[in-house]
């Protein structure tokens, strides 16, 4: 009977001290879980559910983190690649997407599992650079002006997209007079040429982002 | 035209993008550079998750699915 209630007043206490850390990582974090949540709906709009269904998973995986349902992930360790390793498999998956059929079955194995490996990589919080303690005020002010213009640039790229496709939707001479992003990038990634290069330039950009804040 | 200008949109877009890297790169007290935004956001779960989603569907979305028909 006393175990039983020692045991209530733990689960109490542990309540107690977990509502207001997630309060404070949902109150940080919203912002990103809103913009992948508005993003998979915006997709199963279109017509994209697969590619909906990502972005909700993702938006409920950061929700499940921030209510501290997935904590046990971070016990897992990931295989360190050797730095010649990782730039020999990038360069096998550009070959494959490059020389494979277009939208084949080859694509959709590399994209996955790059994908994948990459959501693991990122989830782990390991070698994080810190947040200096005493920051110079002026590269504070340069980090928010920075943030802000940034945020513009995308913002402005994601209304003009949105207007476009909206544009575009009544009839092919509408899309044509009103081409989304994809309409100009399609032809491009048509050519093996031009989707070498994509392709680089993706994973390239991805294994750069993985780096990002990280020490090592 | 129409074609013209939301060509254009993008274009000028993608331009202000580079003025704003070539100017952190040159003036950093004053536009910190995008690499140095990146390791201060990228420091939270949230934001790396997002943005590695969002840089992965590209790839989905170019090499993965075939763009649909144009509706007749």
């Amino acid at each position: 009977m006393a175990d039983g209630r020692s045991e209530e007043h733990r689960r109490q206490a542990r309540a107690v001290r977990t509502r207001p850390a997630v309060a404070a990582r949902l109150r940080r974090d919203w912002w990103w879980i809103a913009i992948l949540l508005i993003c998979g709906g915006f997709q199963i709009y279109r017509g994209a559910p697969i590619d909906g269904a990502f972005f909700l998973a993702a938006g409920a995986a950061l929700l499940a983190d921030a209510a501290g349902l997935l904590s046990s992930i971070a016990r897992y360790r990931l295989p360190r690649l050797h730095l010649i390793v990782q730039i020999v498999l990038g360069t096998f998956a550009v070959a494959i997407i490059t020389f494979a059929p277009q939208f084949g079955i080859a694509d959709l194995v590399v994209v996955s599992v790059i994908g994948a490996t990459a959501i693991l990589v990122a989830w782990r919080d390991d070698d994080l650079v810190e947040e200096p303690k005493d920051e110079d005020a002026s590269l504070r002010r340069a980090l928010r002006r920075s943030a802000i213009l940034w945020s513009v640039a995308g913002v402005a790229l994601c209304l003009w997209e949105l207007s476009s496709f909206f544009l575009a939707m009544p009839s092919p001479q509408a899309e044509l007079a009103h081409p989304p992003l994809s309409d100009l990038i399609d032809p491009i990634v048509a050519n093996p040429f031009g989707r070498a290069l994509c392709a680089a330039a993706w994973v390239l950009g991805g294994a750069m982002l993985l780096r990002r804040g990280r020490r090592s | 035209m129409s074609r013209i200008i939301t060509i254009l949109g993008f274009v000028a877009i993608g331009v202000f993008a580079l003025v704003l890297a070539w100017y952190g790169h040159r003036e950093s007290r004053r536009l910190a550079p995008f690499g140095t935004l990146l390791d201060r956001v990228m420091a939270s779960r949230a934001v790396r998750i997002t943005i590695i989603v969002f840089w992965w569907w590209l790839a989905w979305h170019f090499f993965v699915v075939a763009p649909a028909p144009a509706a007749s």
